[in-house]
């Protein structure tokens, strides 16, 4: 048997598998055949004529409806081309997934010939697919969805932000077409968008950065002091912190936009009926912030104070003991132990929270929707408005769809990059282990 | 003496008995003492309290001739020279060993210094830039031992220092803390509850149980004169045989045999009292000629020794004596044996 194998690879040399390797890069299935797999070769053929004889102009016409989005107004509609050009490059990308496949599975057979090892029947093929690729069959309808359900919009509102899809231009009467970065440098050129983008996005920046601050100081000032045994009745003031947790948010939002109504609001007729003038809540820029960020805390602190409560019961009790003999006091104790080790613990969740805040578009929408308005300001953008509430104005209510992405996109990067930053700042993850 | 404890009584809320209940001793200068008991002994509540993480509710404590606790007066942790390391080490994670170590050192300009030298002396002169996390449980045990040794106290308290280390490094950390302790002049104070290690380190060991002193001593008087039958029974093993005084006031008669115990704890007995005699397994032989029979219950081979169970019936009573023997020696379950006591061995107990 061994010396008939010998020959065999002497024979055939180390050729068959490039050849037949290159035959289905040529055209899928020759390779299969020259390796005597003709069952299967034979499906892999038919598979390409039905495919070149059925889709070829379908595709083509698909992609080309990609790159022109469309000729004729009325009769083309943009953003159908578009949409079907993103399935058509998809499908693409399966098709030449399917001949690499085939081109590799040619290369594999073509080896075992070339090593004298029998090349599996049919029946054996498919044995090996299901053994080997049936992990992807399980996880097939789940990457589905997530293409169909993620991955399509956000490619979608990608491709937006290099159109001029706006106002000025909807389908199915106007053609809309690329227009590469202008929507980018319109935000920058553009005196009064310019303006507009660089007052929400400062906004954007404070809002998220003192709401977690500011949640976070309050989390832990709470949790600290109902950390501590002397307190009476801390479990009861516990769970009364957790309330405005436990309801659900939008509805504290809407109660507390009533409360805040600068003329029925309870808040001040309360102020007015012991003398004091009313505040204007909602109707002001820096009240309407104060406001903003007020309810934001209220609504964020249990949380954090939850966490905080579960940090601190983590840190040892040992710990302390061990400064208080030797010598640390009380705000000591704090100073170097409590705060260094909640903070290195919380690091990984302020990042996240930050991110939340950034793109808060509940509390800003509902309380106040983005207000006050601001008169003449570019894409009606108020001034508690953050950037994706702005987002959000921009294509619902002034229709600059091709705005509105370019401002996700830059959202996206901002986000996405202070995170990625974060966690490669914060030593939380590389240290993890060491923290426990 | 360094530190005097005297009536110490400390009383929890909630529970009946008292935790530490009028315990007494003192602790010379540079001597290594061992608290020594079973679980919810009150030892580590003892400890504390010399600490001052706990006042006591009764008694008081002098560290130093000075009164640090008792009914009017009270000194805090930090101003009781006392230097603490604790059961899990208790060191401080964000911190490397230089930090953690002069954590409580104020004059931070001199403080330098000091810290290397502490450290040196523990052996982990090269590891001060490290995070306890990178460091071996033996090594954050020595940190831990440098941050109380740092300020020089006037005493060291081991909570239960080698009981997270494991068996073969424990024996060597042993060994180490207590040349550490000895070469730094420091006065210590263990705890613990492992009997062998308190054997082995210790200049005077204090018996605890239920909150009380069962017996204070030298470990060889521990060992050798058990003055209770707790004590007796927790260090080392021990067969414990009822008996009663003799005429002559001094040997014991008991179903095994008549035994002289020369020791004090008999004394004061009048012929005819009842007493317990604790014999050790070591002082019983398995001999052809030995005078007592007995049917093997038990043998349990551990390496250097073979521990087995004789069960000897005689006319009232059965005894079950646990004797020590060479491992060499063959010896399988059911087997008859005689065995001999050396009576010079025997110490007699109060019940």
């Amino acid at each position: 048997m061994k010396a008939e194998s010998q020959i065999t690879v002497d024979y055939n040399g180390n050729k068959q598998r490039y050849i037949s390797a290159a035959l289905s890069a040529v055209f899928m299935g020759l390779g299969q055949l020259f390796n005597k797999q003709y069952i299967k070769g034979s499906i892999f053929i038919l598979y390409t004529l039905s495919l070149l004889f059925t889709t070829v102009d379908k595709f083509a016409s698909s992609l080309k409806g990609l790159v022109t989005l469309g000729t004729t107004p009325i009769e083309d509609h943009s953003l159908f081309l578009m949409i079907e050009g993103i399935v058509a490059a998809f499908l693409l990308l399966v098709i030449i997934g399917i001949h690499l496949f085939n081109v590799w599975d040619a290369y594999k057979n073509g080896q075992k010939i070339d090593l004298g090892e029998e090349v599996p029947s049919l029946k054996g093929s498919i044995k090996n697919l299901t053994d080997n690729f049936s992990a992807y069959l399980y996880i097939g309808p789940g990457m589905l969805m997530m293409l169909v359900s993620v991955i399509f919009p956000i490619i979608f509102t990608v491709l937006i932000a290099f159109t001029n899809y706006n106002i000025n231009n909807l389908p199915p009467g106007n053609i809309i077409s690329w227009v590469g970065f202008r929507n980018f440098t319109d935000l920058i050129h553009l005196a009064s968008w310019r303006a507009t983008f660089v007052r929400v996005f400062s906004w954007t920046v404070v809002w998220a950065v003192l709401s977690t601050f500011m949640s976070y100081a309050t989390g832990l000032f709470l949790a600290i002091v109902l950390n501590n045994p002397k307190i009476k009745f801390r479990h009861i003031f516990r769970t009364v912190m957790m309330i405005s947790w436990a309801i659900p948010g939008f509805i504290s939002m809407l109660i507390w936009r009533g409360l805040l109504n600068v003329r029925f609001g309870h808040i001040n007729r309360m102020l007015t009926s012991i003398g004091f003038e009313a505040i204007p809540w909602l109707n002001e820029a820096m009240w309407a912030r104060v406001s903003a960020l007020g309810v934001n805390l209220w609504l964020s602190f249990p949380f954090t104070m939850a966490v905080c409560l579960g940090l601190l019961q983590s840190i040892p009790g040992e710990l302390y003991e061990a400064a208080t003999v030797d010598g640390a006091t009380g705000l000591q104790k704090f100073k170097s132990i409590t705060l260094p080790l909640v903070l290195k613990q919380l690091a990984p969740l302020l990042i996240m929270q930050f991110a939340m805040q950034f793109n808060n578009f509940g509390i800003i929408y509902l309380l106040n929707n983005g207000g006050p308005a601001r008169f003449g300001a570019a894409g009606n953008a108020g001034d508690t408005d953050i950037l994706i509430s702005w987002v959000y104005k921009l294509t619902l209510e002034v229709m600059r769809f091709d705005y509105a992405a370019a401002v996700s996109i830059l959202i996206f990067f901002m986000v996405g990059g202070f995170s990625i930053w974060q966690f490669v700042r914060t030593k939380s993850f590389k240290e993890e282990e060491l923290v426990q | 003496m360094i530190i005097e404890l005297s009536n110490v009584t400390k009383n929890f809320s909630g529970f009946e008995v008292p935790a530490v209940n009028k315990v007494s001793f003192g602790v010379e200068a540079g001597q290594i003492v061992t608290l020594l008991g079973p679980s919810g002994c009150g030892k580590t509540t003892l400890l504390r309290l010399i600490a001052g993480l706990e006042r006591p509710s009764d008694g008081e404590i002098v560290i130093r001739g000075e009164r640090v606790a008792s009914k009017d007066s009270w000194i805090p942790p930090e101003k009781r020279s006392v230097g603490m390391v604790f059961q899990d080490y208790a060191l401080f994670p964000h911190l490397s060993v230089e930090e953690n170590v002069g954590f409580g050192l104020k004059d931070k300009k001199g403080s330098k210094a000091k810290i290397l030298e502490t450290l040196e002396l523990v052996g982990l002169a090269s590891q001060v830039k490290k995070y306890p996390a990178e460091l071996s449980g033996g090594q954050q045990q020595r940190v831990a031992l440098a941050r109380a040794l740092v300020r020089d106290p006037a005493v060291v308290l081991l909570d239960e220092p080698f009981s997270n280390l494991d068996m073969s490094l424990r024996e060597k950390m042993r060994r180490d803390v207590t040349r550490i302790i000895r070469k730094s002049n420091a006065t210590a104070i263990f705890v613990t509850h492992d009997q062998e290690e308190a054997l082995s380190i210790s200049d005077k060991i204090i018996v605890m149980n239920e909150g009380k002193v069962e017996q204070k001593g030298t470990p060889r008087e521990i060992y050798e004169i058990p003055e209770t039958t707790f004590v007796a029974s927790f260090v080392g093993q021990s067969n414990l045989v009822d008996g009663i005084i003799d005429s002559d006031g001094k040997s014991v008669i008991t179903d095994l045999g008549t035994f002289s115990c020369q020791h004090q704890h008999t004394k004061g007995k009048q012929p005819g009292d009842k007493v317990t005699i604790s014999i050790r397994p070591n002082s019983l032989k398995v001999d052809p000629q030995g005078s007592i029979e007995g049917i093997v219950e038990d043998v349990l081979y551990k390496g250097d020794i073979t521990d087995i169970v004789v069960r000897v019936s005689l006319d009232e009573k059965t005894y079950n004596l646990l004797v020590h023997v060479n491992p060499e020696r063959i010896i399988k379950r059911g087997d008859e044996v005689s065995i001999n006591i050396m009576p010079t061995c025997v110490a007699g107990v109060a019940k």
